[in-house]
């Protein structure tokens, strides 16, 4: 994966991202095509007043400073320092923000069907989420479901995905772990030749997902996948009756999944392959 | 801290068949494909019960135990002491997980 520089000037850069809308400037113009690529699918041309404001000065002595609402956050020379600070700070102030309820787990989608892989970090996720992408499911995330309070639909979150360098062997991507020396690299869905899930989303399954066992998936009753998603969530200490009935809601018509694997892209091909998905929701 | 589907039978807690079963004011229950999973507020748990226990907690609108087992009894034209050993097990679990409550106390 080679870095991609706009034709057009990209220091300037507006994201919205579950809601939060950031406002980037980037001096470095290499630096600057590289974000844009990664957030491609989250620009906007909307400019808001009460954006986070970002700034990202320097490299030319390659030596960058990253600013936050104007303070001095990080002064660094090495490149995935500054990529994993900013995508750290971003991505819990977009957590933080959002109002409706989120679980830390995976979410790929075909059609308007989420398919969801709760799980905590370092459990493989992202690199199951990457796999499925690469084998045609749309991206959502591969950090967290969100589920609108108000009538639990699913919204997308789709910040890069963050993967390690055996991850990206493993899918084949060596020339991205080739331009980087990051412990984990940032994709973009067209990195993966995917594309980032549009409109409506609904659950449609929950797969429980356990490494180092057989490639196998079974069927679950689909009330055990309630109490899985609401240990993973960040934020259901909020209101936990109001998180319980929401997640029943958004479960009542999904099937659940246990999924035993060992390698993600076997995994995503048995997803794909056994998944129902022309079936109407129960 | 949030339980899978942990149903402890405590031997220690007793729940004879005549007294009037009735769900606790903390325990939401919500009904998915057909079984109950259940919240415990007070306890911040989570309860899932299977279809069987779920048929069970259905009866729990402060009818005796008793009136419980004949009730399943009529319904599956059962054995009426087949059924009341899981009865008897599946109250006695509700009860100690605080999801029910005694409905002459309530009175």
């Amino acid at each position: 994966m080679a870095e991609h520089t706009s034709e057009i000037s990209a220091e300037r850069l507006e994201i919205d991202l579950l809601g939060t809308h950031v406002h980037m400037t980037v001096e470095d113009v290499k630096l600057a095509g590289y974000l844009e690529h990664l957030l491609r699918d989250v620009r906007t041309t909307h400019q808001a007043a009460s954006a986070e404001r970002f700034e990202i000065v320097g490299g030319d002595d390659s030596h960058w400073i990253l600013r936050h609402r104007g303070e001095g956050v990080l002064r660094t020379d090495s490149r995935k320092r500054l990529i994993e600070r900013f995508f750290g700070i971003l991505n819990e102030m977009c957590l933080d923000n959002y109002a409706g309820l989120t679980v830390h787990a995976g979410v790929i989608a075909q059609g308007s069907c989420a398919v969801v892989v709760p799980g905590s970090s370092g459990t493989g996720k992202s690199t199951l989420v990457a796999a499925c992408v690469a084998a045609g499911f749309s991206y959502v995330s591969d950090e967290a479901l969100c589920i609108d309070s108000r009538g639990s639909k699913v919204v997308a979150y789709p910040r890069p995905i963050l993967l390690s360098d055996d991850s990206i062997r493993l899918l084949g991507l060596s020339g991205a772990a080739a331009s980087s020396d990051d412990d984990k690299t940032p994709l973009s869905p067209a990195d993966l030749e995917g594309r980032t899930s549009t409109g409506p989303l609904h659950v449609a399954h929950v797969v429980v997902p356990v490494r180092g066992e057989s490639l196998v998936l079974e069927a679950l009753p689909t009330n055990e996948v309630v109490p899985v998603l609401l240990a993973n969530s960040f934020n259901r200490h909020l209101d936990p009756s109001a998180a319980f009935n929401l997640i029943a809601t958004t479960t009542a018509s999904c099937r659940a999944w246990r999924l035993g694997y060992r390698n993600a892209l076997d995994a995503a091909a048995l997803i794909r392959r056994a998944l129902p998905f022309s079936r109407p929701s129960r | 801290m949030v339980r899978v589907g942990a149903l402890r039978h405590t031997l220690s807690m007793s729940r004879t068949l005549d007294r009037p079963a009735l769900a606790a004011r903390e325990a939401i229950a919500r009904e998915i494909d057909g079984s109950f999973t259940i919240y415990d507020k007070d306890r911040d748990n989570v309860m899932v019960l299977n279809d069987s226990a779920s048929e069970i907690w259905r009866l729990c609108d402060g009818r005796a135990g008793n009136e419980i087992v004949d009730e399943l009894a009529k319904r599956y034209a059962a054995d009426r002491d087949e059924i009341q050993g899981d009865v008897e097990s599946v109250l006695e679990q509700l009860a100690s997980s605080g999801l029910l409550v005694d409905a002459d106390e309530l009175s």
